[in-house]
């Protein structure tokens, strides 16, 4: 286990407070799933560092994977440059960006993750371990949970600051307003239903082995259990296909959300190189029914997402604000914008 | 038996803005209190459901293209040869010209930035570029917190029932409001009762006889009777 990585953690749960509504973070990095936390067991052969690496280098791969055939996949029409050369673009593209040691964390946190997941998964377990496996697999789940939390707090951040970066390329474009509305949407409900469904799964689980609430619970608690294996096993499962369900339907919005972010982006220059830059955008470049066809899917991966939150997470949607609470002015010049509707 | 309480787009909307913020709101409020207190499921049609999401697209697209256009002014700080408060006197000028549809947003934006000027704070480049960002994204987190409260609102959402006839409203009802009465009329057909339309809308209201006269079955009512029509409707179903 590395000790950099899970020293950093704090709390088993994602702030639901209404944040800074800042723009000075902005990020046109790629963006992983929330799904996408390495679910394959690690082999065991080889040394633990060649195989950390092996596993480091299949997830940074994987997300590229994903936006060219998931995301990409969804739009109608040929790509104007070769997948490769669009692959290598957005490679290169994260590695100069500001942030790319905020991403090399995240690569660093899911690497954490497969093998912990690969544990948790594995009934074989560390059989060199002086531990019972019952606390073994405790452990190891309080460590799954904290990085977990650590990573999503992670990828909310990306959301946030690709939001702030498509506001920029909109104010650069005369692109239709309903783009900015659509990706803004989007994202909004996607970071909620990474905050709503994380902290729900996490808190039942808590719940289930320990009768605590997850805002509470400290390690000692957590390890004081006294659940079966048997038990810790089958709610951990229970954990990961309730949370699986949510997130496959939040990397929808996210899948279509890319798709119509780089269809925009990609066909509105000659130039790969300017592709995942700020600059003027015109929507001379783009065919309209291309756009349509991007935000009628974005706009029913975000319905199908609002009735999943709204059915399974009703209590946690409740409790769940957008409200900027630090800017009144802001908030209330909105609120009479949209009062005269 | 129970009369079907549909409710217009404004209705939805009032509620989901701010039940607090106004006179609509509390309107919209009372409707969900009746409604709850003669237990009675709050109704919309699709259509209904349909102009509320458009709506509320359209009007946070107004603001984020007004964003767009501040964004695109220079600062009122750069214009050396006018005071700041004067260029920022043009700039607002202008820019009611080019978006009339957003007087509120300026109107607020304006006395922000006036009061910024006049307290001496700098109104730098960055903090131009940044306070139109911040309203395209908050706006953005605003339309969301609406759909949130729609989507907890605990509103059924009526399918339009099929073969809807809109030529017997035609030329009675305004335009905007013909596919909502239509599918409130299909309603009525379908499930064999009464509906009673709440609505805050008074042109739609004035035109309630007309509509009973088209189709008896539809009552086209505000707030404030709602609780009378749901006695009446229940007790001529008795």
């Amino acid at each position: 286990m590395s000790q950099p990585v899970l020293e950093m953690l704090m709390s088993l749960l994602l702030s639901t407070a209404p944040r800074e509504p800042a723009v000075k973070d902005q990020t046109n990095i790629s963006m992983s799933g929330l799904g996408s936390w390495p679910q394959k067991t690690p082999a065991a052969a080889g040394s633990r560092a060649r195989e950390k690496e092996r596993v480091r280098t299949a997830i940074f791969e994987r997300t590229y994977r994903q936006i060219m055939d998931a995301r990409l996949g969804h739009l109608p029409t040929k790509l104007p440059f070769p997948r490769s050369a669009i692959m290598n673009r957005l490679k290169e593209n994260d590695r100069l960006a500001d942030n790319w040691t905020e991403r090399e964390t995240l690569l660093e946190i899911e690497t954490e993750l497969a093998f912990l997941h690969g544990s948790l998964s594995s009934h074989e377990g560390d059989m060199a371990s002086i531990e019972r496996p019952r606390t073994r697999r405790l452990k190891t789940i309080w460590d799954f949970l904290s990085l977990s939390a650590k990573r999503l707090e992670n990828l909310r951040l990306q959301r946030v600051g690709r939001l702030n970066f498509s506001a920029t390329l909109f104010f650069r474009s005369d692109l239709p307003p309903s783009y900015l509305v659509d990706v803004g949407e989007a994202t909004q409900w996607e970071t909620a239903a990474l905050t709503i469904s994380a902290n729900a799964e996490t808190e039942r689980l808590v719940q289930r082995l320990c009768g605590l609430s997850a805002a509470e619970v400290s390690k000692e608690d957590f390890l004081q259990s006294d659940c079966s294996l048997h038990d810790i096993e089958k709610a951990y499962r229970e954990y990961t296909r309730r949370l699986r369900r949510a997130t496959t339907v939040s990397d929808r919005v996210l899948e279509w959300r890319d798709a119509l972010e780089y269809y925009v982006d990609l066909f509105s220059t000659d130039d790969l190189a300017s592709f995942r830059t700020s600059r003027d955008i015109s929507i001379t470049s783009l065919n309209i029914q291309v756009l349509n066809y991007l935000t009628t899917g974005l706009h029913g991966a975000v319905q199908d997402l609002r009735g999943i939150l709204a059915g399974e997470y009703a209590e946690e949607l409740s409790a769940f604000s957008w409200r900027p609470m630090d800017d009144d002015l802001v908030t209330d010049l909105v609120s009479l914008e949209l009062e005269s509707v | 038996m129970d009369p079907l309480v549909l409710l217009d787009t404004n209705v939805i909307l009032a509620h989901c803005l701010d039940p607090a913020m106004d006179t609509k709101g509390e309107l919209a409020g009372e409707v969900f209190t009746i409604l709850s207190n003669e237990g009675l499921k709050p109704c919309i049609t699709e259509s209904v459901r349909t102009e509320f999401e458009t709506k509320l697209h359209h009007r946070v697209g107004q603001i984020a293209d007004v964003a767009r256009r501040l964004s695109r002014e220079p600062s009122p700080t750069s214009d050396a040869s006018e005071s700041t408060l004067a260029t920022l006197e043009v700039i607002f000028a202008r820019l009611r010209k080019d978006a009339p549809e957003a007087a509120g947003a300026l109107q607020l934006l304006e006395s922000r930035l006036a009061r910024a000027v006049n307290e001496n704070l700098p109104v730098t480049p960055e903090m131009w570029t940044a306070a139109a960002g911040n309203i395209a994204v908050q706006s953005t987190a605003l339309l969301a917190e609406i759909q949130r409260r729609f989507d907890l609102s605990g509103v059924e959402v009526f399918r339009t029932p099929s073969g809807v006839d809109y030529d017997r409203f035609r030329g009675i009802v305004p335009k905007p409001d013909l596919e909502n009465i239509a599918s409130a009329a299909g309603l009525a057909k379908r499930n064999k009762c009464k509906v009673i339309f709440v609505t805050l809308e008074s042109p739609l209201h004035a035109m309630r006889d007309n509509i009973a006269a088209a189709d008896p079955d539809v009552i086209i009512t505000t707030p404030a009777f709602l609780q009378a029509q749901i006695s009446r409707r229940r007790a001529e179903g008795n």
